[in-house]
């Protein structure tokens, strides 16, 4: 098989199958990871996008992690620029974003299992349901965690456990 | 023997105990079939979390045309923007959605625009128009 950084490459020097190719290997892992820190499908599919793009100026000598995890932290980074937006605009608009309203996610969501992971994760606040998400859709390993959201390795950890902690009560009582 | 406890069980799920917790912990797990149990249990709960499936449409993303990139890109893209140009005339070899960018960086090849036969094609500066 051949290497992401060399789809990567080929990709920048215009091979179009290579391109393809490095997005349906990632693609659907980054727009779950999107999905979930944006809340929103057209705000996730424009950060995935934008992933990619960016993706191109990278090459692997100058990326400490793998590729999956740079590409999980971009991503990660722009959506998580539209949920601020998104807040902010709410906030301004009058809106209050964490009630129960129905979540724009409903649209993509066909399994009874999906929309109960979305419920028990949107449960959570956002600085508890953001390391989670990472964790589970990020690549990243803590200690990448820790540096991504400038957080201290054992705060992570604390709020890993506690996030799939809250997740798992809620997922049972619902079933 | 003293069972473990559901958080203990949750943290080696998680992987979040270390040295000498973790070795008891593995130690206990291989020798007591009860906590094994509610360990696999536990492992079924947290595989749930990363286990989001969502519908996800097909897309095709543009490979936007970098410096190294060949003079193809060039070429198609000079076509595809007299055929834009021209007034939308549907005639050529591109799919809906194919984007082919004229930019010399990659960074400004964004706003794909689209033309009213469908086809999409990428605001341009700087164009070296070379046509076939
Ligand atoms: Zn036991």
């Amino acid at each position: 098989m051949r290497s992401d950084w060399m789809l990567i490459r080929r990709a920048r020097d215009g091979d179009e199958s290579a391109w393809r190719e490095l997005i349906s290997r990632h693609r659907p892992r980054l727009m779950k990871l999107a999905l979930l820190v944006s809340g929103d499908p057209p705000a996730a599919e424009d950060a995935v996008q934008e992933t990619f793009v960016r993706l191109l100026d990278y090459g692997e000598e100058q990326t400490k992690g793998s590729f999956a995890a740079l590409a999980g932290t971009i991503v990660y980074r722009l959506a998580l620029k539209e949920r601020l937006r998104a807040n902010k605009q709410a906030a301004l608009e009058g809106f209050d974003q964490a009630g129960d309203t129905v979540s724009p996610l409903e649209a993509v969501l066909n399994r009874e299992q999906d929309r109960q992971l979305v419920k028990a994760l949107f449960a959570l606040d956002e600085s508890h349901r953001d390391i989670l998400i990472l964790r589970f859709y990020g690549e990243h390993d803590y200690s990448e965690i820790a540096e991504l959201t400038g957080l201290p390795l054992g705060t992570v950890k604390s709020r890993i456990f506690y996030a799939v902690k809250k997740c798992r009560e809620k997922m049972k009582r619902e079933t | 023997m003293k069972h473990l406890n559901e958080d203990t069980l949750l943290k080696l799920a998680l992987d979040l105990l270390e040295g000498e917790e973790k070795a008891q912990a593995l130690s206990h797990l291989a020798e007591c079939g009860e906590c094994r149990e509610a360990f696999a249990k536990l492992k079924q709960d947290t595989d749930k979390l990363g286990d989001f499936e969502p519908e996800l449409p097909e897309v095709r993303y543009p490979l936007p045309r970098t410096r190294s990139a060949g003079k193809l890109w060039l070429l198609r893209a000079a076509a595809l923007l007299l055929i834009g140009f021209a007034g939308g005339v549907g005639v050529s070899n591109y799919f809906q959605g194919d984007c082919v960018n004229v930019l010399p960086y990659s960074a400004q090849m964004r706003n794909p625009v689209m033309a009213e036969d469908g086809l999409v094609i990428c605001e341009s500066e700087a164009l070296e128009v070379t046509i076939r």
